[in-house]
């Protein structure tokens, strides 16, 4: 018996072809590497059995990437993803097509897991008609989950009704402000939005909001005077201001502040009216050149003399974190606070876990801070 | 004067409510035992480590060996090492170790406990812990209540502050028999209310057993087949390989009845047979439990020995390598009549249960390592292909697979293409393990985090435990006035020939499964 999981695949490729020719090679691939079984209490060759995961992809460099990254989910997430590509020439109409099934062994050693992967390569006018394509390969009674792996595809709005989640990653946009704010202005007839750079935040979130856990340092919440984000600034492009802002809309939304005044310059500025007066909010970019744009390096927060920090530690991928709180005591402590890669937050986000109540109101604060 | 609560944390609002540790000190009493070294010290570092503990925890260690606090760091962070999940990492190590001290003692001296009170009053000024404080009595049982007696006296059994809380969790076993559980009950509650007490049983923190609920309750497919009506017999199996290792002196005292079926395999009974709760909080599902135990049919005497086989393994094989047998285990008599092998069959006399078969069993020595309940349906009322056609058809049976590789299975019938009607069983698997991208937590992580967030739900209440005791009491005393027999069995097999007889029945396509 072989120590190492097995591993079969099979492809098929094909140009002017059609939904239902697919369909077909899906099965017909799925049978050559998984062919059901004829022994007594066999095991049922399982298929796609989560959802259909729909990549709309705003180039071929995004698709590219976002094939590398679906590849992660086939250990976890036996599904069936469809790869949508817009050719941008004005040629005839046509459909080509790639498709890939992949099974490994189970982790108990016995029957397979498997995952479908087809590839869509979209020419002329047939992109004026992506539902009608789709729809044809979403596996039905499942879940439909659409990402945008970078900017918003041209005819976007196509799948947006085919869908339950839309996934997108402000962290990707090229200009996070115009992006942030077009999803801010139309969340109400986009399906459920899951933002992957909100969700990579999670972790600094909860850090921030622990300060203010223990009862007797809760006044201090309502007391907020000052608070700064260091966080880092791709030099050439300007771009990583997407996690600091969703940080600074998070803050402002929770706690009522209205914003006053902001300044966007190399740093940008905030300030609020709050329940005990101003607040100064600042996002000050530093380029650090091996490390991802907008990856927050330290926040402190300033209230009524207390002070509160967390210091991020690349070299450790830990949060050191501290509380200063004048006549009630100082304590710190050392947490794990790993940067979540793109598969592991693409994982999550088709587990279709409960809706995300917070980040509505985030994302409409987002959009008032840059308005 | 009472202080107005404050407002709740804005900044936890909107996201889903997790399940944090509030500021807390955890006194573990045997705190260099086996337990605290291979779960708890394990099981709260990974809480540390999934930032479930908040800088305002503390861990203090009691216990009467002579150690200083950097003594006992290192040798917790030796064995965090060896039996974490999870790699150490240093700086959270040292992190975490800084909340971590020892105070050496004994629970019957008052000074000792003064001394722990005074420790403890020190984390609350220093660390914050804001005198919550959770008792761990990982400790021999004769111990539990000496120590809660204890705790009693040196004032201890409260909270450190008006509106903070002090909690025990208490080991398993509790008691060995009714009369003994019920002592300790009385004893423990003589100084703590029941909402403060938190009996373990390590198997309900288990991500499949906690998956028995989600599975019946959140499912409308199940529930109207789950009875009688349609269910030939439900068999719960608790198998292991390993023999009693360096817990003889322990095993000679307790046995395979008190050590599993008391406590864990009725437990996973109860979750089976139970009826649905109004709501799914601690209460009550603890209600519908204890109804569950209330209805199994006592044995009469005279059933004992028709309705259940004990047996002790010999000499075998496991693994490809020889075993010795019991009685020739270390602290284990030679002329020893324990019991290592326990097999039952049980009623629920309710309106779900009645004429349904539960059989139990378990083992050490057996030949795999595995935790399954198996319910096995009945047939089709008629099945109309004809008889060629569905020769090699099993009855629909469905799986909770509780350790290893947990998960669950369903067997059906399904059509083998071609052109005959054939038909033959074929088994759907959910497994946790390819279906979900986190890694379960281990139990101890899931249930100490759960009596510091006060959540009762997997824990034991005073009841439970009684009515199980009076179950087990009921076989034992059975078995002592019968007589019953000890079957040895050849380690490596499935216990005494016996047991077969007990479950097989070819009218009712009864039989012990092989997992």
């Amino acid at each position: 018996m072989t120590s190492q999981r097995g591993v079969a695949s099979a492809d098929w490729r094909a140009s002017g072809t059609d939904t239902d020719a697919i369909e077909g090679e899906l099965r017909r691939l799925m049978e050559a590497v998984n062919p059901p079984q004829r022994a007594v209490d066999a095991r049922v060759p399982p298929r796609a059995s989560v959802l259909t995961l729909l990549v709309h992809a705003a180039s071929a460099e995004s698709a590219d990437r976002a094939r590398e990254l679906v590849g992660a989910l086939k250990d976890h997430h036996p599904s069936r993803t469809v790869v949508i590509q817009q050719s941008h020439d004005p040629g005839a109409p046509g459909l080509d097509a790639d498709v890939n099934v992949h099974c490994h062994v189970r982790p108990a050693g016995e029957g397979l897991i498997c995952f479908e992967e087809v590839s869509l390569r979209v020419h002329g006018s047939t992109a004026r008609h992506l539902a009608q394509l789709v729809s044809g390969l979403i596996v039905s009674d499942l879940p439909v989950v659409l990402w945008w792996p970078s900017d918003q595809p041209a005819h976007a709005e196509a799948l947006l009704e085919t869908c339950d989640r839309l996934i997108v990653d402000s962290a990707a946009f090229s200009k996070p402000e115009a992006e942030l704010a077009f999803i801010a202005q139309n969340a109400g007839r986009l399906p459920e939005i899951y933002d992957l750079n909100w969700r990579r935040l999670a972790g600094w979130r909860h850090l921030i909001a622990q300060f203010f856990d223990p009862p007797d340092v809760r006044s201090f919440q309502s007391r907020i005077e000052q608070v700064e984000i260091e966080y880092v600034r791709d030099a050439r492009t300007e771009r990583g201001t997407a996690e600091p802002l969703l940080l600074a809309a998070w803050l402002s939304a929770r706690e009522g502040w209205r914003l006053v005044d902001r300044t966007l310059g190399s740093d940008l500025k905030f300030e609020f009216a709050g329940p005990a007066g101003a607040i100064q909010v600042v996002l000050k970019g530093k380029t650090q050149q091996h490390l991802e744009a907008g990856t927050p390096l330290r926040l402190e927060i300033a209230a009524a003399g207390a002070h509160f920090r967390i210091v991020w530690s690349e070299t450790v991928a830990c949060a050191a974190t501290q509380s200063e709180v004048p006549g009630v005591r100082e304590i710190g402590h050392v947490t794990p606070l790993e940067r979540p890669s793109a598969a592991e937050l693409l994982g999550r986000a088709v587990e279709l876990g409960p809706r995300d109540q917070g980040y509505p109101s985030v994302l409409r604060q987002t959009a008032a801070l840059l308005a | 004067m009472n202080m107005a609560p404050p407002e709740p944390n804005r900044l936890r609002e909107g996201d889903r409510p997790e399940r944090i540790s509030p500021p807390c000190a955890v006194v573990i009493f045997g705190a260099t035992g086996d337990l605290a070294h291979r779960k708890l010290l394990p099981a709260l570092y990974n809480l540390a480590i999934e930032r479930l503990l908040p800088a305002e925890f503390a861990v203090v260690g009691f216990g009467r060996r002579a150690l200083t606090d950097e003594d006992y760091r290192a040798q917790m962070k030796e064995s965090v090492t060896k039996f974490s999940r999870t790699k150490v990492r240093d700086e959270v190590w040292a992190s975490f170790a800084d909340g971590l001290s020892f105070v050496r003692g004994e629970p019957s001296d008052p000074a000792s406990m003064a001394s722990l009170k005074a420790r403890l009053e020190q984390l609350d000024q220093a660390r914050g812990t804001a005198g919550n404080r959770l008792y761990y009595l990982a400790t021999p049982p004769s111990l539990f209540a000496p120590i809660i007696e204890a705790l009693g006296a040196g004032g201890l059994d409260e909270g450190g502050r008006p509106e903070s809380w002090a909690r025990v969790i208490i080991e398993k076993p509790f008691g060995h028999d009714l009369a003994s559980a019920r002592e300790l009950n009385r004893r423990v509650r003589a100084v703590f209310s029941e909402d403060q007490i938190y009996r373990i049983d390590h198997y309900l923190g288990k991500e499949t057993v906690q998956n028995i609920l989600a599975f019946r309750f959140a499912n409308r497919l199940f529930e109207p087949v789950w009875s009688e009506q349609h269910i030939n017999h439900v068999q719960i199996t608790v198998a292991e390989t390993l023999g009693v290792e360096d817990r003889g002196e322990y095993y000679e005292e307790s046995g395979a009845t008190r050590d599993m079926v008391q406590n864990h395999m009725l437990q996973l009974l109860s979750l089976v047979a139970m009826e649905p709760p109004v709501t799914f909080e601690a209460e009550p599902i603890r209600d519908e439990k204890i109804k569950v135990l209330r209805a199994i049919r006592p044995y009469r005497p005279e059933e004992v020995l028709q309705s259940t086989v004990r047996g002790q393994y010999a000499n075998g094989f496991i693994g490809g390598r020889e075993v010795g047998a019991y009685r020739s285990e270390p602290e284990v008599s030679s002329i020893s009549t324990m019991e290592t092998f326990v097999a039952m069959r049980l009623f629920i006399d309710n309106w779900r249960w009645a004429r349904t078969p539960f059989f139990l069993r378990h083992g050490k020595r057996l030949p795999k390592r595995v935790t399954e309940i198996a319910i096995q349906f009945k047939r089709p009322p008629h099945l109309a292909f004809a008889s060629a056609d569905v020769e090699r058809l099993e009855p629909n049976i469905m799986v909770f697979r509780i350790q290893p590789d947990e998960g669950i299975s369903i067997r059906f019938g399904a059509k083998v293409p071609g052109p005959a009607m054939q038909i033959q069983s074929v088994s759907m698997d959910f497994l946790y393990g390819s279906s979900f991208l986190v890694q379960s937590p281990e139990a101890y992580e899931r249930l100490i985090l759960d009596s510091l967030v006060g959540d009762h739900t997997l824990f034991n209440r005073d009841d439970s435990v009684e009515q199980s005791w009076r179950i087990v009491d009921a076989i034992r005393s059975g078995w002592e006035t019968a007589g019953a027999p000890l079957q040895m069995y050849e380690s490596g097999t499935w216990g005494p020939e016996s047991a077969n007889a007990l479950i097989e029945d070819p009218d009712s396509e009864r039989r012990w499964r092989r997992p």
